[in-house]
């Protein structure tokens, strides 16, 4: 047995130390290839000269699609900023996703549109197209408003790409702010395409936050105030510069960023646009579109530019940066979900055999193993089996990978295409890098974990979403009622953690009975059956009851503390259940208040005599309690719609209180013999009462007050 | 076990003094580069200021500042300072331009270029191709033609572009036997820099429009739209028939620019047997050429044709063709279908109330 424990111990580190290579060989590649890559446009492009397809009338013609809801204070700005690129054949294709605001009204008033006529020649479906507008003003003829219902931006990019009538579609979210040479740097590559048929290209984004916006351009450009939002900064650098520029040279790219991308219309169309039912259209596109050429076995590359071509806002709170990344994992699983059949399917190349694959195990699983890894490297502290040095070791070198990491992205960027000239904030950048690994990192890994919860529970309905507006809602009310509506939300809450609890006590009880057994096979079990569940089940409901008015009285002030203590408290009360019956089975004798009479020596000493200090019994208890925290967890995040069960629950067990301990001594039981009887007792009921009376006992004020002599 | 643990924790170790002794370089490096660039933007302002002083003043008034010699010395700066050159002489004309030239020849900038070529480094190859060609170093054309049969498309690419900006059209022979695709972007590069036609060129361009390179077909025809060939006429015809759509589509716009009167009946002729891409670009041209006789075509496909695509285009071609009335009068018709109503309503550009 010790040597399976070991064997469990040993195969988990060396799966993470594995794991921990893959990665790390991976992004050294990835390093190594970007810089290559990056180096090789920048000298391909030194002399040219865009002018010559800036007012070239044969130059291909772009139609940018901006999908715009609610985005009535900076609309005007955006779209003067969008009609001020430096290019010629462009459209500009604004669609309104059924704003509940008042941007349309806006639009027209600031660009003169008048609603025309149209005719949709695109085949993909969509919401119902309200209206046309294009302005009367000569000089924004390259504008086409288009109000739409809403369907959510997936939609309205195919309401877009119908409209259409450019040759490459260039998909931005309205408050980019591009570059003014941005289109003519991207119509480059495809008009240089020769074999192979370039079917989608991204460009570098950069963070916008903190820097000086004048009439749609960037004049000057600084790093962001806030911490989030300089890691964010570092984020990109690595993402963009280092990560897709590597795949890209690989034709290995998947990812071509929402906030801005171009794509060849004939392909999207011929892919069916963009899928409605994902949140992670950009990626799901880009894959669909991969496949469709590989089934046609043509040529073709999907490729990045290193070119800073972009300007957008990042979340710099982090409530709408960990929705962010929620949305992002949750894109990737629906995404990689949707196209399984791709992966290591040779039939496709590239794209099923590394591409996909590679999302798989380090996109996708990357931040549910890492947070596997912390869960066990709790549980092996707790075991005491941590090799210190070891461990300080690995951490440290971890801990300066990541920050080469940075820094080695940090200078390709600065010899390409520097965009951080300050030295201020080149040295904050450094210093960036330093505190992400302690802030930054780990709340994205949180926030791509609950992703990953929330894709499942989104997609089997388990629970309920709720809280989403009700601390807003309470605020205004009058205490009375404010107390009324959080005892009632307190009451669906904790109804589910206490049937939760119920029931891990009931398979505590059964484990018990199934123990006795094994053990003891002389034991008669059908004589303490009866007996030792309804102790044990008027104990929880006792339980419940007390910890239930404590919860409630808690959730008056902090609902959060209220949800962790009972949680601890049900952990504790099932976890030592399981403690109090295998200390029955081996010393044959009831565990009551002589737990506090000894000293932690002495109780090692006696553990260590009774050869329970082992690795299969620590590593048994670590999944007992994994085992009981993971569904007590998961109840606390819901709650019951009514409040009925809650207060069934407290109103059994007001009832338990009362009902005499006599009434459960069955006939047979008396007879039986000691051993038995103690077998049938609730462990817990004897180890609550004896310490109950020895702490009575040793506070010989309380027990006057109790009115004991 | 002792012993494997240990092995790992030692490799462990090693790696983790590596990682330190990369980030001390990295960061070191980093900082250097970094005093580089600041550098550069100081040198940056010492070019600008001379090349503005240069172009502002007559060339016997200027003498160049002191930082500027100091510099000059310097190979790097020379590099940028020709890079400069080669980024102003895109933006200035006339005798600005000669100005630039004038600087680039009185600090010997061509030894600078001319080393560039001899470079392994196939960008530095190419740059120093491109930056002879920009400052019309005439006289480095032999060594530069020897860069045609390069291996490396950046390279050779630069090289035919230079060999057409000197020579003009007498630099395109090598399309005669180049096997490689052109891409649109060079394409549009040569015929920029190619600013007239030789007599009696019908030989050589005959000869191009029957190669089995797709793209020096397609250049051709971009090369015969840009300067009016009509002689070859008759054989651009004969591309209507050619097996690539690409190049059918382009003869059309072709053979619109060369227009006489029988192009348009000879376009309609061909129709029905085209594929949807060059039926689409025949509608556009009946558009622009305006051809009123076409206009029974037009009603045909608009009622008859099944694609909406060429509906929509037959209707844009008829409202151009100031046939209002009859779309008006397709609209209010009764037996018209909902589609071909939407269609014409767009074409008429309806304003709705």
């Amino acid at each position: 047995m010790l040597e399976f424990s070991h064997i469990i111990y040993e195969v988990v580190i060396w799966l993470f130390l594995l794991y921990g290579s893959a990665v790390a060989i991976i992004y050294g590649w990835i390093g190594i290839y970007a810089l290559g890559a990056v180096s090789k446009y920048k000298k391909e492009n030194t002399f040219t000269d865009y002018s010559i397809i800036a007012a070239n009338p044969n130059a291909p013609t772009f139609s940018i699609i901006a999908p715009a809801y609610n985005e009535g204070m900076t609309i005007v700005e955006n779209v003067r900023s969008l009609l001020s690129l430096y290019y010629h054949n462009l459209e500009i294709i604004i669609v309104n996703d059924g704003s509940k605001d008042d941007s349309i009204q806006k639009l027209i008033e600031a660009y003169d549109l008048e609603s025309m006529a149209y005719f949709i020649q695109g085949k993909i479906e969509t919401n119902k197209v309200r209206g046309v507008y294009k302005s009367k003003n000569p000089a924004f003829k390259k504008l086409i408003v288009v109000d739409k219902e809403n369907g959510g931006k997936a939609d309205a990019l195919n309401v877009g790409v119908n409209i259409s009538s450019g040759e490459y579609l260039v998909c931005i979210d309205v408050d980019c702010i591009l570059e003014q040479d941005a289109i003519l740097k991207l119509a480059k590559p495809f008009l240089e395409q020769t074999d192979k048929k370039y079917i989608a290209c991204g460009g570098v984004i950069r963070l916008a936050n903190n820097c000086v916006i004048e009439n749609g351009k960037v004049i000057s450009v600084n790093m962001p105030r806030t911490l989030l939002g300089r890691t964010q900064a570092l984020e990109y650098i690595r993402a963009f510069v280092l990560g897709r520029m590597a795949w890209s040279r690989a034709s290995g790219l998947i990812l071509i960023s929402g906030a801005f991308g171009v794509f060849d219309r004939k392909i999207v169309l011929a892919c069916g646009g963009y899928d409605k039912n994902t949140v992670g259209e950009d990626m799901e596109l880009v894959v669909r579109m991969r496949k469709y050429m590989e089934e046609r076995n043509e040529p073709y590359e999907v490729l990045t530019i290193p070119d800073p071509l972009c300007w957008t806002e990042v979340p710099e709170t982090k409530d709408i940066l960990k929705k962010q990344r929620n949305r992002w994992m949750r894109g990737t699983i629906e995404t990689l979900w949707k196209h399984r059949k791709m992966m290591f399917n040779p039939k496709y190349g590239k794209l099923g055999m590394i591409s996909l694959p590679y999302w798989f195990f380090f996109e996708f699983l990357g931040p549910l193993v890492e947070f596997s890894g912390y869960i066990i490297f709790i549980i092996f502290l707790l075991l005491g089996i941590i090799s210190w040095s070891f461990f300080s070791v690995l951490f440290a070198l971890v801990i300066s990978m990541g920050f080469l990491y940075s820094i080695y992205a940090i200078l390709v960027d600065l010899v390409s295409y520097q965009v951080y000239t300050k030295r201020k904030d080149f040295f904050a950048l450094i210093a960036t890098a330093f505190s992400e690994p302690f802030y930054f990192h780990p709340i994205v890994v949180k926030a791509g974990v609950s992703g990953f919860i929330d894709y499942f529970r989104k997609s089997h309905g388990w629970g309920e979403m709720t809280r989403q507006g009700f601390n807003q809602s309470t605020q205004n009310l009058p205490l009375k009622e404010r107390i009324s509506v959080i005892l009632q939300e307190g009451l669906k809450r904790f109804g589910i953690l206490a049937v939760i609890f119920f029931i891990l006590f009931l398979i505590g009880i059964g484990a018990e009975l199934l123990w006795y057994r094994y053990s003891f096979p002389t034991l008669d079990t059908s004589i303490i059956i009866a007996p030792l569940l309804s102790e044990n089940i008027l104990f929880a409901f006792k339980l419940i009851l007390l910890t239930g008015i404590i919860y409630l009285i808690l959730s008056l002030v902090k609902e959060t503390w209220a949800k962790i203590l009972t949680t601890g408290v049900f952990l504790t009360v099932i976890v030592t259940q399981y403690i109090l019956f295998l200390y029955f089975t081996e010393t044959h004798n009831l565990l009551g208040s002589e737990l506090l009479y000894y000293s932690k020596n002495e109780i090692k000493q006696v553990l260590q005599a009774s050869g329970m200090l082992n690795f299969k019994n620590f590593a048994l208890m670590g999944i007992l309690i994994v085992a009981s925290l993971i569904p007590l967890w998961l109840a606390g995040k819901s709650s019951f719609k009514s409040i009925y069960t809650g207060i069934t629950l407290l109103g059994i067990g007001l009832l338990a209180f009362f009902v005499p301990s006599f009434l459960l001594d069955t006939k047979v039981l008396k007879s039986a013999n000691e051993f038995n009887q103690n077998a049938a007792k609730s462990k817990w009921i004897y180890f609550f009462k004896s310490n109950e009376d020895s702490f009575i006992n040793e506070h010989s004020e309380i027990s006057e007050f109790l009115g004991n002599p | 076990m002792i012993n494997s643990v240990h092995f790992i924790f030692l490799i462990f170790l090693g790696m983790l003094s590596l990682v330190l002794v990369l980030i001390i370089v990295v960061i070191i490096y980093s900082f250097y580069q970094y005093k580089v660039s600041v550098r550069l933007s100081g040198w940056s302002e010492i070019i600008n200021k001379t090349i503005t002083k240069i172009i502002v003043y007559e060339e016997d008034e200027v003498s160049p500042d002191r930082d500027f010699i100091i510099a000059n010395g310097n190979p790097s700066f020379r590099n940028l300072f020709l890079q400069k050159l080669v980024d102003s002489e895109k933006k200035f004309s006339g005798v600005a331009q000669n100005k630039i030239k004038y600087l680039f020849e009185q600090y010997n900038l061509q030894e600078d270029a001319l080393k560039k070529l001899n470079q392994k480094k196939l960008y530095l190859t190419a740059g120093g191709i491109q930056e002879l060609t920009a400052m019309n170093a005439e006289g480095s054309l032999p060594e530069i033609s020897r860069f045609l049969a390069h291996p490396s498309p950046q390279v050779y690419q630069e090289a035919q572009y230079a060999l057409v900006n000197f020579k003009g059209f007498e630099g395109l022979h090598y399309l005669n036997t180049i096997p490689t695709v052109i891409s649109e972007w060079q394409q549009l590069r040569l015929l920029r820099s190619i600013n007239h036609i030789p007599e009696n060129s019908e030989g050589i361009i005959k000869g191009w429009l029957e190669s089995s390179n797709n793209s020096v077909v397609i250049f051709t025809l971009k090369l015969l739209r840009k300067f009016q060939v009509l002689t070859v006429y008759s054989i651009v015809t004969q591309l209507l028939a050619h097996p690539s759509t690409e190049v059918r589509v382009q003869t059309i716009q072709t053979l619109l620019s060369l227009e006489n009167p029988s192009t348009i009946t000879c376009f309609t002729n061909v129709y029905p047997d085209q594929p949807i891409e060059v039926q689409l670009e025949i509608l556009k041209a009946i558009k622009s050429s305006g051809d009123k006789r076409s206009t029974d075509f037009l009603k045909k496909q608009l009622l008859d044709n099944t694609e909406t695509g060429i509906k929509v285009c037959a209707a844009q071609a008829l409202f151009s063709l100031e046939e209002k009335q009859y779309l008006a009068q397709m609209a209010e018709n009764e037996s018209s279908s909902e589609e071909l109503i939407k269609i014409i309503k767009y074409a008429l550009q309806e304003k709705i109330c």
